[in-house]
């Protein structure tokens, strides 16, 4: 079975909300903030979330989302190469961890990290600017669809709508109006309400 | 296929990975501080690379190295589902951008375009901090097998390899270990990487 380390408000809900809406079992198991030399000596660099699966080990959540719908699936949230929408599920999959989750994580480190008066440096601004730029461009992609795909929810949803969360609730930012009711629409998915129940209590809440 | 190209972009990995498939690819020069009213066209957030096929246009370069392999394969190079290597293929694909380069691209934000008193800030210093200890897992794999995800070179070890000579273009090399130098030279000596790299936009 997969077992997902994991803390709130941290990628893991990724890997979570795609084992509810599959249907999959999971096991969570908290991760000790900071992470422990036990912990460590499983996943080098102590970030979160890390997932086990027999002899498999990742910590990477893109490659995690890719894994467990090619392995589990098939499943409507990744659909075949021969697709047409492929290419864009790729696309939307990869840019929100990268394009977007780049510029944030520079926005986190200086949140959390950061001596006062290093907190709204210039690459602190520069971040929030390019963060932002990424955001409007996946404001006008999805224009007035329900998802980046039309009307089918993709693992790319659940990738890109983790970056906008952290915009909105930890740096308290605004979304352009039809993200703000996309992340309503995509939030409001049941497999979202209970994969979310599940492990907002597992362990003290951790960004990064 | 059409690729926005600029020499030590990402979109050096999709020419490459293309290079070692053997595919045929168009290259126009694309630039992200004077953009062409074309590539503006086909990719408003202006980033490279910009990859267009037909009615297909992406702008990430591992998705695009995905879609070559999956519309253009089989390949040797990608990792199929089943194969023992697989979970190891997919975690290195992406943490060649997301936990190596992602930490590149603000510090040299920092360094050509901060001023002068903003060019070592706490921002930085953390980038470069983040970078030399997310290496341990490259090193920590390296002890295992020749290549990232095994014994055989694959797309993912693509992925790695531009995120460590875009490190090394801007003063990263020196945190290498020797068995991360070696790897990486292995890497760039091989003929498609050669070619790719010689590809004037």
């Amino acid at each position: 079975m997969i077992k997902l380390h994991h803390a709130p408000h941290t990628r893991g809900m990724r890997v979570i909300w795609l084992c509810e809406e599959m249907g999959l079992p999971y096991e969570l198991a908290p991760v000790p903030f900071p992470p422990d030399d036990k912990y460590r000596a499983r996943n080098p660099i102590g970030s979160v979330p890390f997932l086990e699966d027999g002899d498999v080990a990742m910590n990477e959540s893109t490659a995690m989302l890719l894994y467990v719908a090619q392995k589990y699936g098939p499943t409507p949230l990744l659909p075949a190469p021969t697709e047409p929408c492929f290419g864009r599920v790729m696309q939307f999959l990869i840019f929100g961890e990268t394009t977007i989750t780049m510029w944030i994580n520079v926005m986190n480190l200086a949140l959390f990290f950061a001596p006062d008066d290093a907190k709204q440096n210039w690459s602190v601004q520069e971040a929030a600017r390019r963060a932002g730029a990424a955001i409007d461009y996946l404001s006008a992609t999805l224009g007035e669809s329900d998802y980046i795909v039309g009307d089918r929810f993709t693992v790319a949803d659940i990738s890109c709508s983790f970056p906008l969360a952290v915009w909105r609730r930890l740096h308290r930012r605004p979304l352009p109006p039809n993200l703000a009711t996309y992340m309503k629409r995509c939030e409001s998915r049941d497999a979202y309400r209970r994969g979310y129940d599940k492990q907002k209590d597992i362990a003290p809440a951790t960004f990064g | 296929m059409k690729v926005f190209h600029a020499p030590g972009s990402r979109s050096t990995r999709v020419l490459w990975f293309a290079e070692e498939m053997g595919l045929p690819y168009e290259v126009e020069a694309g630039s992200i501080m004077a953009p062409s009213p074309a590539l503006k066209a086909a990719n408003p957030a202006v980033t490279l690379p910009c990859f267009i096929d037909g009615d297909v246009v992406l702008t990430e370069s591992m998705a695009i190295i995905q879609y070559l392999a999956d519309t253009y394969g089989p390949t040797p190079l990608a990792v199929k589902l089943g194969d023992r290597r697989y979970a190891d293929y997919l975690q290195f694909m992406y943490f060649g951008e997301a936990s190596l380069a992602a930490f590149i691209t603000p510090l040299v934000a920092t360094r050509f375009r901060a001023p002068d008193d903003q060019k070592e800030n706490f921002t930085a210093q953390a980038c470069r901090a983040m970078f030399r200890g997310r290496l341990k897992v490259i090193d920590a794999q390296l002890t295992k097998h020749a290549y990232i995800a095994g014994d055989d070179f694959t797309a993912a070890d693509i992925s790695i390899a531009y995120a460590l000579t875009f490190g090394s273009n801007f003063g990263l090399a020196e945190v290498f270990s020797p068995a991360v130098k070696d790897y990486l030279a292995k890497l760039q000596a091989r003929p498609a990487y050669q070619r790719a790299a010689e590809v004037k936009a």
